[in-house]
């Protein structure tokens, strides 16, 4: 039964008799979506106005569609746009199989390892995608290549076996980047499935092929998607590994001439808001795609007021062969570069075979970077940064999703695409129009951490707001219509229903918006000041200015070590909210 | 008596001797570059704001030198060349007062309304190309432009006497670098060759070696000393250097012509503090700062600092150097040439 719940909406029945309904709580959520509509429409506006005026070094020029002449008269544009679209859904699909894959095992099924996997899982979005995408290079170059050195000694191989300058290595080396945070989006879903739905089929006489396809993924279906969208956006908006791998192999995508036009001296800003344009463009119709196929949003919720039971599929003898195939995958996708960071780490130049005779081992990258002038102080800004923003994205966030779920459905997917709108357009564009609008604007954050902030929340903005839709979506909204008919008022409704029954996907959304704010690199390039430098423009240093390879290695194994202990406290606490989720929806369990 | 009047005289004498030993040796650790009218109004303004592209393992024990002796506190911020340009940009356009003094490869590039003409007195000791003849920004490091190999996988005795002979070289196919920007190489090729000429050697560069086009100097740099590739049509002879210095398996030769660029010091039209920006930029130009730049392999402007390695000079400006100093719309125009040559669409 659902009852229809028209005080819920802080927009509902505006404007008769609106002053006498107005709660705080209601005021709260018109200034939350203020305050997302500031912060996007600062880099939107940005990215507009230079699009479509001169490049002027001095200023906006006069109007003209002369970037758009320049950035797309050409065929090669066709070629960008193809590319684009493979490098994005071959590195959606792949990561979602993986990370699903892992997300199942851990989640429903009683293998041993699901913290270990879950711990590396997030450790992974520590090291930034430049060493991700440099690490790569070492395991699976075809001239420098430690793994296709050692195929050719063991096989006798007279040319190296794999080439990861080509497009499937590109979606490889993303897709082993990203495939936890598939992980990470869906782990949530299968962890509220209601597996008393599945048994139910097995009693019918299903097939697991049956059940898996008419109930499992229907009822994943908006997790999965959520995700698919997610992956789909961050392939084709990636730029590191085009720039490392794709640019020598001659792939160009979308990311790498909009880099190439931001680099010159001038930068030519109108050209990259031209050609992001495009991007934005592919992203708000994978947006309007999903709010369409998932508009019956009720269907999907496995949290309703019935209770449900989150209870894992023993496997019996397969529990360790299902550990051994998971652990391997992260040793193949994680592992690989990881390792080979941290071999690299030790020495100054390209590391020698491990079987070398005379291994010059040193600690000198260590003392390198530990020494570095401002890595302390980077450290400690960055760490803050990352929580604040994590916080802010997550609260506003939740209370976007809400809102476009649940108050405002007609309006939903315009909330949606406005708190999704960050994600296309370059981390350089936010940072410049950042720095612009707050120079301009008399709020006097210029040269402080909170320009930082602003920055960074704008551009995490569409993670937090998948991490909450995935969730919000997953919780029958009957929930929410029983507490109002016993009198709850919203803000008890929001704290006491669903902040504890979503708590789960908004840790994990904080997790990983920590995990990405702690390294980023695109807006900061702008908005550091004396005093508030940031791991990433670190990072930026040690490969342009004067790092080796071993500097930059170890830089990239000493940021992992620190969110060892954060994400181990973080994954305590997470612990500790599911078991209270669980204990909560056991209550109403008939 | 006597006695008294002695050690009077003793004490007058030692006194005498003190002060004038005292004062030579202050004179001895007065900084040659410290203009003294500048210093008192450099001391009332208190701070100075820099933006360099320099890292700050080599910038901040730099600028600590210029706090030790002026007694102020510098702010360093530190970007890329091409994030400082847009950077100072967006600044200028929200008119706001936010840096001092600016040390990057791009300085001249900056509208000249950007730049306040200075006349620093240690401007006289640097190379005469190293000025620019408004007064606007000075050299403070040279980037000497070469093509550099992997020691390991080249012999010496097999590199191109000239970039014709780079053609010839098949084997080399795919295994041959360049940097995605290195416009003023293939402006200096032109300049050497003639357009014609220039543009037949580089295609035909093109077409034997397809040569695989890298984003960033120091990332070329290792990977050459790495292995990735055999060698790098060009890159900058500092780079290749610093590599080296640092144990890399590679070195650079010289050919002919050595496209020459300077990163350089300008000081802000709208400086918070300009008496400290101008002193500042006497500070990079004087031999205390010049020799602190070698110890990374940056090639000093004055000819009275030892380069390292000792012979960098000598072996660079052995070949035809030509100067190249872009002005914005001629460095898109030559990137745009140098991607039509080297990524043909």
């Amino acid at each position: 039964m659902s009852l229809a719940s028209p005080s819920i909406s802080p927009l509902a029945g505006l404007p008769f008799g609106w002053l006498t309904r107005l709660r705080l709580s209601h005021l709260l959520l018109v200034v939350c979506v203020a305050v997302v509509g500031w912060l996007v429409f600062v880099p939107l506006s940005a990215l507009l106005l230079t699009a479509f005026t001169e490049d002027n070094i001095y200023g906006f020029g006069a109007p003209t569609f002369d970037n758009f002449l320049e950035a797309y008269s050409s065929w090669h544009i066709l070629r960008l746009f193809g590319n684009s679209l493979l490098f994005g859904c071959g590195t959606a699909i792949t990561a979602l199989v993986m990370g699903g894959l892992v997300a199942w095992v851990v989640e429903r099924t009683d293998a041993p390892g699901g913290e270990l996997f879950h711990s590396l899982a997030l450790l992974s979005f520590a090291v930034p995608g430049l060493l991700t995408a440099m690490a790569w290079i070492f395991v699976l170059s075809p001239n420098i290549g430690w793994l296709n050195s050692g195929l050719k000694n063991y096989f006798g191989f007279s040319a190296s076996p794999i080439n990861i300058y080509t497009m499937a290595g590109m979606i490889w080396a993303l897709s082993s980047h990203y495939f936890p945070l598939a992980y990470l989006a869906l782990g949530p879903a299968f962890r509220v499935l209601d597996v008393r739905m599945e048994e139910a089929g097995l009693v019918s006489g299903s097939s697991y092929w049956q059940i898996l396809r008419r109930i499992t993924f229907p009822l994943l279906r908006p997790a999965i998607l959520s995700a698919l969208l997610l992956l789909f956006i961050l392939g084709i908006s990636s730029f590191e590994v085009p720039r490392l791998i794709g640019r020598p192999g001659r792939i160009d995508v979308f990311t790498t001439e909009i880099q190439a036009a931001t680099s010159g001296a001038p930068p030519s800003f109108g050209i990259a808001s031209a050609l992001s344009i495009t991007l934005l463009l592919v992203c708000l119709a994978a947006i309007l795609f999903y709010r369409r196929v998932t508009r019956d949003a009720e269907a999907f919720a496995t949290i309703t007021g019935k209770g449900y039971t989150p209870t894992r599929i023993r496997l019996g003898p397969w529990r360790w062969p299902v550990a051994l195939a998971t652990g391997l995958l992260f040793l193949a996708a994680l592992g690989f570069p990881l390792l080979t960071l941290v071999w690299q780490s030790f020495f100054r130049n390209l590391a020698p075979s491990l079987f070398a005779s005379d291994l010059p081992f040193t600690l000198d990258n260590y003392k390198f970077i530990l020494s570095y002038p401002i890595f302390i102080s980077a450290v400690k800004t960055s760490v803050t940064l990352a929580a604040m923003s994590a916080t802010v994205v997550v609260l506003l966030t939740f209370v976007m999703a809400w809102i476009a779920q649940r108050s405002a459905t007609r309006y939903g997917w315009l909330l949606d695409a406005l708190a999704f709108i960050p994600i296309a357009i370059p981390s350089v564009i936010i940072g410049a129009s950042v720095l612009f609008a707050y120079l301009v604007v008399p709020i006097p954050i210029y040269n402080t951490i909170w320009i930082l902030l602003v920055a960074y929340v704008t551009s995490y903005l569409p993670y937090g707001m998948r991490f909450a839709s995935g969730g919000i979506a997953q919780i029958h909204k009957e929930l929410e219509e029983v507490a109002e008919v016993a009198g709850a008022q919203l803000h008890q409704i929001f704290f006491r229903i669903l902040m504890p029954l979503l708590a789960p996907f908004l840790l994990a959304g904080w997790i990983y918006v920590f995990v990405l704010a702690v390294r980023e690199l695109g807006a900061s390039i702008f908005l550091v000041g004396p005093g508030t430098h940031v791991l990433g423009t670190i990072s930026l240093t040690m490969w342009e200015e004067g790092g080796s390879y071993g500097a930059v290695s170890a830089l990239g194994v000493i940021q992992i070590i620190p969110l060892i202990f954060i994400v181990a406290g973080l994954r305590w606490m997470e612990t500790r909210l599911q078991r209270r989720a669980d204990s909560s929806t056991s209550i109403a369990r008939p | 008596m006597t006695t008294k009047l002695t050690s009077t005289l003793r004490a007058g004498v030692f006194g005498l001797l003190g002060l004038v030993f005292g004062l030579s040796s202050a004179a001895a650790q007065a900084p040659s570059w410290i203009i003294p009218e500048l210093l008192e109004a450099t001391k009332a303004e208190g701070t100075l704001t820099i933006y360099s592209s320099m890292n700050e393992q080599e910038g901040l024990p730099l600028w600590k030198k210029f706090e030790e002796a002026t007694g102020i506190k510098t702010e360093y911020v530190r970007a890329n060349d091409n994030a400082l340009m847009a950077r100072t940009a967006i600044e200028r356009r929200a008119q706001q007062r936010t840096w001092d003094v600016v040390v990057s490869t791009v300085v001249s590039r900056l509208p000249q309304e950007f730049l306040l003409p200075i006349d620093p007195p240690q401007a006289k000791q640097i190379k005469p190309q190293a000025l620019d003849p408004n007064k606007r920004w000075y050299g403070v490091y040279a980037n000497y432009n070469t093509p550099a190999y992997n020691t390991k996988m080249v012999k010496p005795e097999d590199l191109p006497k000239s970039y014709e002979e780079f053609a010839g070289k098949k084997e080399w196919a795919g295994k041959v670098a360049i940097d995605v920007t290195d416009a003023h190489w293939l402006n200096a090729m032109y300049i050497h060759y003639g357009e014609e000429k220039a543009r037949r050697i580089v295609s035909d560069i093109v077409a034997a070696l397809k040569p695989v086009t890298v984003d960033g100097h120091l990332a070329l740099a290792r990977s050459v000393g790495a292995g990735e590739y055999m060698l790098a049509l060009n890159n900058y002879a500092s780079l290749t250097s610093n590599v080296k210095l640092a144990g890399g398996d590679t070195d650079y030769w010289v050919l002919e012509p050595v496209a020459l660029f300077y990163g350089q010091v300008g000081v802000n039209t709208l400086a918070p503090h300009p008496n400290a920006a101008k002193l500042a930029a006497n500070y990079l130009l004087s031999k205390e700062a010049q020799e602190m730049l070698p110890r990374a392999g940056r090639l000093p402007v004055r000819a009275d600092v030892t380069p390292n390695p000792p012979d960098s000079f000598t072996r660079l400006e052995s070949k035809k150097v030509i100067l190249i100093q872009f002005s914005g719309e001629e460095e898109k125009k030559w990137l745009k040439l140098f991607q039509d040559l080297f990524r043909p669409r």
